[in-house]
């Protein structure tokens, strides 16, 4: 993945905000933290926009953010039905990794790390990013030899990736079980040492005050009820703010994608899913990375709040419900517990579901449509976090240059005439 | 349904029978398999907001309640190249 650095954009707050660092900390602990600033406005609608972004999750936050810091466009809005970061960035794992089998997705997945490497800078917020590693486990002979051919793969695309046996294993994760007695055995697996966890709220919040310090109002409580066109170009949204001119719309709605398209007369390849997680009581310390297993069918971390954060695969039912069914978490604790013994004292203390938007082929569309100035960023089902300001920079510069860049074109739409898809289900269709 | 000719329908018509999907919030017709039971295939209409199951009915038969028949015959799909191919008759053999 070596190539020209990626223009990060204008360092953000350089508007009215007041910088967050150690000397506001200090000041404001001074007053008992009573006056802070207000991290972003609560902007009312303005009757037109250069450009509107549907959805105030990180994906869609990150593109106003980049529209306006990468591309200069600030007189834009991110138009939000509930309330920031409350869909799927609020309810996934929080885990972040690039270690992608095919080239594509090694590009936008690595595009995104980098990214995330300097994000807290870039937005003057901590977003807790935290490299401690995304660990996969092997439980079979015949996975240890795919994930070696994975490994070399994901290392010629210029991507850092390691096989380790069981003893490095046990040296590394000190807590599982080593016990090759069990019905699915710890036999290798293989780590991307970059990889790790980022505090979901915090990317969310933090592109919002970085965006709306340049501009960008952000509209919560506002429902898009319709896309009025004129001919085959986008003339504006009907809202329940009312009605907001605009010539390009940019919808990154995740799981209510198909509800979008469809009001512009566009059919999407997604079927909406739950997804479901889960944390337990907050312990201390015992796990500083992330485990993934695709055999059993689970992936767990520890936040830094000390609960163990659990994710699995989706329900294999549409729904738009945010809840799932009980095999799956079921499943999800049988798996964590083999690897685990000690998780089975613990108590659940939540327990949740999102909305996923899955694509035939385990990857994103990101893509302009038949209709002129009308864009969309979905499909990214059930690993779409690592993603976000990957996924937000390429989006707004697909918005703002009405064409796809090197890392976004072959996420288009037109994949599914022309059979050219990016079958991520080998490497992603489970774990994220 | 398979469009039989093939032949006669474009890549992208194709396509949009291959992987474009319906998919309501509300009324959805879905497929289902009684997987741990008589593990025969069967049709349910079912409200992918609420989860209430609406109706089942056999493989071949149209949903019967009223919310069914009006998803039946409101899909897009009921219109679509791919769907005129699919019926057995001219040009297919």
């Amino acid at each position: 993945m070596a190539g020209a650095s990626i223009d990060r954009g204008i360092k953000a707050v350089t508007g009215k905000q007041k910088r967050y660092s150690v000397f506001s900390l200090a000041k404001n602990a001074s007053s008992y933290h009573q006056n802070w600033q207000q991290a972003w406005r609560h902007a009312e609608p303005k009757p037109e926009y250069d450009a509107v972004i549907i959805g105030g999750g990180g994906h869609g936050l990150a593109t106003a953010y980049y529209l306006a810091s990468v591309h200069n466009m600030t007189n834009i809005a991110v138009i939000e039905k509930g309330w920031l970061g409350g869909g799927n960035t609020g309810r996934n794992t929080t885990i972040i990794r690039s270690n992608y089998l095919w080239d594509e997705s090694a590009a936008i997945y690595e595009h995104a790390l980098k990214l995330w490497e300097g994000l807290a800078q870039d937005l003057n917020f901590n977003i807790m990013f935290s490299q401690r590693g995304v660990l996969t486990i092997a439980h079979s002979e015949h996975e240890l030899k795919e994930m070696s051919r994975r490994v070399h793969a994901i290392r010629l695309n210029g991507i850092d990736s390691e096989v380790l046996g069981p003893d490095e294993i046990a040296k590394f994760v000190p807590c599982i079980n080593m016990d090759q007695s069990i019905r699915y055995p710890v036999m290798g697996g293989f780590l991307q040492q970059r990889g790790g966890t980022a505090r979901h709220d915090a990317v969310a919040w933090g592109y919002a005050r970085a965006a709306d310090d340049m501009g960008v109002d952000i509209i919560q409580n506002c429902e898009v009820t319709g896309l009025k066109r004129s001919g085959r170009r986008i003339t504006g949204i009907q809202t329940t703010k009312g009605f907001i001119k605009t010539r390009k719309v940019g919808c990154v709605v995740a799981g209510h994608s198909s509800l979008l398209a469809e009001m512009a007369g566009i059919h999407l390849p997604i079927a909406s899913r739950p997804l479901q997680a889960l944390v337990s009581e907050p312990i201390k310390p015992v796990l500083d990375t992330v485990i993934m297993s695709n055999a059993v069918h689970m992936y767990i971390s520890q936040s830094d709040k000390g609960e163990m954060v659990l994710g699995a695969g989706v329900d294999k039912y549409n729904s738009y419900a945010q809840r799932g069914s009980f095999p799956v978490p079921e499943h999800m604790i049988a798996a964590a517990v083999e690897l685990f013994p000690f998780l089975s004292r613990l108590r659940m203390l939540r327990h949740w579901g999102g909305i996923v938007d899955t694509c035939p082929d385990a990857s994103p569309i990101i893509s302009k449509t038949d209709i002129d100035g009308l864009y969309f960023n979905c499909g990214w089902g059930t690993g779409g976090f690592k993603a976000t300001p990957g996924s937000g920079h390429v989006f707004a510069d697909l918005i703002a240059q009405d064409r796809p860049n090197a890392i976004a074109a072959p996420y288009a739409l037109s994949r599914f005439e022309t059979g050219l898809l990016i079958d991520e289900h080998g490497a992603a269709g489970v774990a994220h | 349904m398979r469009p039989l000719a093939e032949h006669q329908i474009s890549d992208s018509e194709f396509g949009e029978y291959l992987f474009l999907r319906d998919n309501p919030k509300g009324v959805f017709l879905e497929r289902w398999r009684h997987q741990s039971g008589c593990r025969r295939w069967f049709n349910i209409v079912r409200d992918t907001y609420s989860h209430e199951i609406i109706e089942t009915y056999a493989m071949g038969a149209t949903p019967k309640s009223k919310a069914g028949k009006a998803a039946y015959q409101q899909s897009w799909r009921r219109k679509t190249a791919a769907e005129a191919a699919a019926k057995p008759g001219k040009g297919n053999r």
